[in-house]
């Protein structure tokens, strides 16, 4: 599946919806453990692998979230905080070490917090933001730390499991 | 040195500055506990928009525990992972999942950013719990 394709195959369309579905799955799934996640190593997979297409499949599964909850400002922060995890993820896809992927995932937790205030600046002004940021500030360093964890354990096995799956395409 | 080495460790550098970063704002910027004696005022606004205000003299560090010796205000809530939740305030119940609605903390007008239990109070400090519902 490549963007510059003018038609998808209904492999391609599959794909896409296999990947919107793991990354509903993985987001309910951890969702009774705090600040861990499995989104941002699903989408750094997916955006190493498929590519810039990761970024439809991201903004899909945004809009399935959507549909399952209230919408609010956090719908803005999804709307940019994924993809733009896709993006830079994909601008790394030559990386091929776990400890490149681990800090990686780790740098992004830790800038979680500080990326989501962004929206409050312009909703209530940069003085809540940036204290709605200091307030969340152990939540974010849990979050980096646990996303060191998830990539640190799962990319090696699930890496293997992506590239030959894409090899016998 | 190869290039994948130095991606490696510029990439470890900047998270270790960034943990830093943010350990040094947290600590200068963060909540601070006030010890000594303090006046506050607290101001509930039922789900009717009725307000009651009640002015404190208080020994408490932290806005659960002083509202817990201000007489004629009950506040109830449920320990959860990101602190504690506010279910009631004088018996009124806001349930999210019901109607949207959910008890806010204003300190000194503005939307608090802390849970009850992790608002610092400090002397002249006024606290509103406002019954809300979410427009969304």
């Amino acid at each position: 599946m490549h963007l510059s394709n003018k038609k998808w195959s209904t492999r391609d369309i599959a794909e896409l919806g296999v990947m919107v579905a793991a990354l509903e799955a993985g987001k309910l799934a951890l969702a009774y453990l705090p600040n861990v996640e499995i989104v941002t190593f699903l989408i750094i997979m997916f955006a190493a692998v498929y590519g810039l297409k990761s970024i439809i499949a991201v903004l899909v599964f945004v809009g399935v979230e959507c549909l399952l909850w209230p919408v609010s400002l956090w719908s803005v922060m999804y709307l940019y905080i994924w993809p733009l995890l896709a993006v830079l993820a994909y601008l790394c896809r030559k990386q091929s070490s776990v400890w490149f992927w681990s800090i990686f995932s780790a740098l992004y937790g830790f800038c979680f917090g500080a990326l989501c205030a962004v929206v409050y600046i312009f909703t209530t002004g940069i003085h809540t933001a940036v204290t709605w940021w200091i307030a969340g500030i152990p939540f974010d360093l849990i979050h980096g730390v646990s996303n060191f964890a998830i990539m640190l354990i799962l990319y090696r096995p699930i890496r293997k499991v992506f590239s030959y799956y894409h090899a016998h395409r | 040195m190869s290039k994948k080495r130095n991606t490696l460790l510029l990439i470890a550098a900047a998270a270790v500055l960034v943990v830093a970063v943010l350990a040094v704002v947290y600590v200068v910027f963060g909540p601070k506990a006030q010890g000594g004696s303090k006046n506050i005022t607290v101001i509930v606004t039922d789900d009717a928009g009725t307000e009651t205000v009640y002015e404190s003299r208080t020994d408490a560090e932290y806005l659960i525990d002083a509202v817990k010796e201000i007489d004629g205000l009950d506040v109830q809530g449920t320990e959860g992972d990101y602190g504690m939740f506010i279910n009631s305030i004088n018996g009124i119940t806001a349930d999210y999942n019901i109607d949207q609605a959910y008890w806010a903390i204003y300190v000194n007008g503005e939307y608090g950013t802390y849970g009850i239990d992790t608002q610092p109070v400090a002397d002249g400090d006024e606290f509103s719990f406002v019954y809300e519902r979410s427009a969304y």
